[in-house]
């Protein structure tokens, strides 16, 4: 009875259309973008330097947050072990709307190096709406940073809208989920 | 012996404060005579370096690993390997023991069959914190281990159903493909194509003749 009071027992649903202010509060968003210090892979090592002076990701407005709730952008940097993705669904159904997957890597657009391992899948996009893909094996800095970019240019234009098509294809991401983890010990959802 | 492995453990070994030479050799002999009276079934391998390899039956593992514990330098525990013989159908288990005061280390290991359900004593009465180990290779390879409390807690793998994955015959490949799908277009020949073409054009002979 008292995990039914701290979680939400109910089915998520879109917020209505935002009409008055919209292209100012997207261009808010895009520029200050707050990413939820959770690294999942190798690529969580090539976040770091982007903290630091030589590449400075301040300058864009993007900063860490140490919880989901402060949180705008999940970066999933690497491979994705089963174990790992429960986290990060969790973490994900966490954070509040409007937010947005960046994914890093090869692994995680189609398995990279890992492609034939028991414990780690393939396609992200099966699991989490993502919004931004950035190639490599591990990407640059650089290459971070130029997702970042890509990412703020559609968020301006209005074309982020992965977090309303997880919502609304939520039995399609909650089936494929399901399927690669055997266990669901955790609330339905996790708002 | 390999010679320059001989000579480059030595001098890992003088960093250490320690030489090695003829001394270690002259431990070792001992050792092994002493391990050779008590315990019939040990057969020694040679391995360049510092490192005794003892292969001895299964039902002496206990003995053994208490003597070595209580009675020689080889104190420590490091780590516990198995490795899957498919074509034999056997598991070769292993422990790497380390000495402290003479910075050596001891394989001590034993080949079981893998059709019998065979139990390995579990070593956590000698060695407590080889409960760690043995989860992990009941998860990973199946073998069972006798007094451990914990071993069919899951370790890396949360609620894995299936062969254990580290088998041989486990074919990870076709799993991952059936659990996780495959991106379409994940395959090309181009690299084989590009290092094929790059390999023709290249001629050995003028480098080799210096042109």
């Amino acid at each position: 009875m008292s995990e039914q009071k701290v979680y939400c027992n109910q089915s998520p649903s879109l917020p209505g259309r935002q009409r008055v202010g919209k292209i100012i509060a997207e261009i808010a968003r895009a520029n200050s973008l707050w990413v939820v210090a959770y690294g999942t892979g190798c690529g969580a090592i090539e976040l770091r330097p982007l903290h630091t002076a030589r590449f400075d990701m301040e300058r864009f407005g993007i900063a860490m947050r140490p919880t989901p709730r402060q949180a705008d952008v999940i970066i999933i940097s690497g491979y994705l072990a089963v174990k790992t993705l429960k986290r990060v669904i969790r973490v994900y159904e966490q954070m509040q709307a409007p937010k947005y997957v960046v994914a890093l890597g090869s692994c995680t657009i189609n398995g990279g190096m890992y492609f034939d391992s028991y414990n780690t899948i393939n396609q992200l996009d099966l699991y989490l709406p993502v919004d931004v893909y950035v190639a490599g094996c591990m990407p640059r800095p650089e290459s971070i940073i130029e997702g970042f970019t890509v990412l703020m240019k559609s968020i301006k234009a209005g074309e982020a809208t992965g977090w309303q098509h997880y919502i609304e294809n939520l039995d399609y991401y909650r089936s494929n989920q399901n399927e690669v983890i055997p266990r669901w010990d955790m609330p339905t959802y996790n708002w | 012996m390999d010679r320059t492995f001989t000579e480059s453990d030595t001098g890992q070994a003088d960093r250490n404060g320690m030489s090695f030479g003829t001394e270690m050799t002259e431990q070792k002999e001992k050792l092994l005579n002493i391990l050779n009276i008590r315990f019939r079934t040990i057969r020694q391998r040679t391995i360049p370096g510092n490192i005794i390899s003892l292969v001895i039956d299964q039902r002496e593992l206990i003995p053994v690993a208490y003597y070595l514990r209580h009675h020689t330098g080889y104190i420590l525990l490091q780590l516990i390997s198995c490795v899957d013989w498919d074509e034999e159908n056997v598991f070769q288990i292993t422990y790497l023991i380390w000495n402290q005061n003479e910075k050596t280390q001891l394989l001590l290991s034993f080949r079981m069959a893998k059709d019998t359900a065979i139990v390995i004593p579990s070593v956590i009465p000698i060695w407590p914190h080889a409960e760690t180990f043995e989860r992990e290779l009941r998860e990973m390879f199946g073998v069972q281990f006798d007094g451990n409390p914990r071993q069919d807690e899951s370790f890396l793998l949360e609620d894995w159903k299936g062969p254990p994955p580290m088998l041989r015959k486990f074919d990870t490949r076709a799993f991952s493909h059936e659990r996780f799908g495959e991106r379409p277009g994940r395959y090309s020949e181009d690299t084989r194509r590009d290092v094929g073409r790059k390999v023709g054009e290249y001629d050995l002979s003028r480098s080799i003749s210096g042109e």
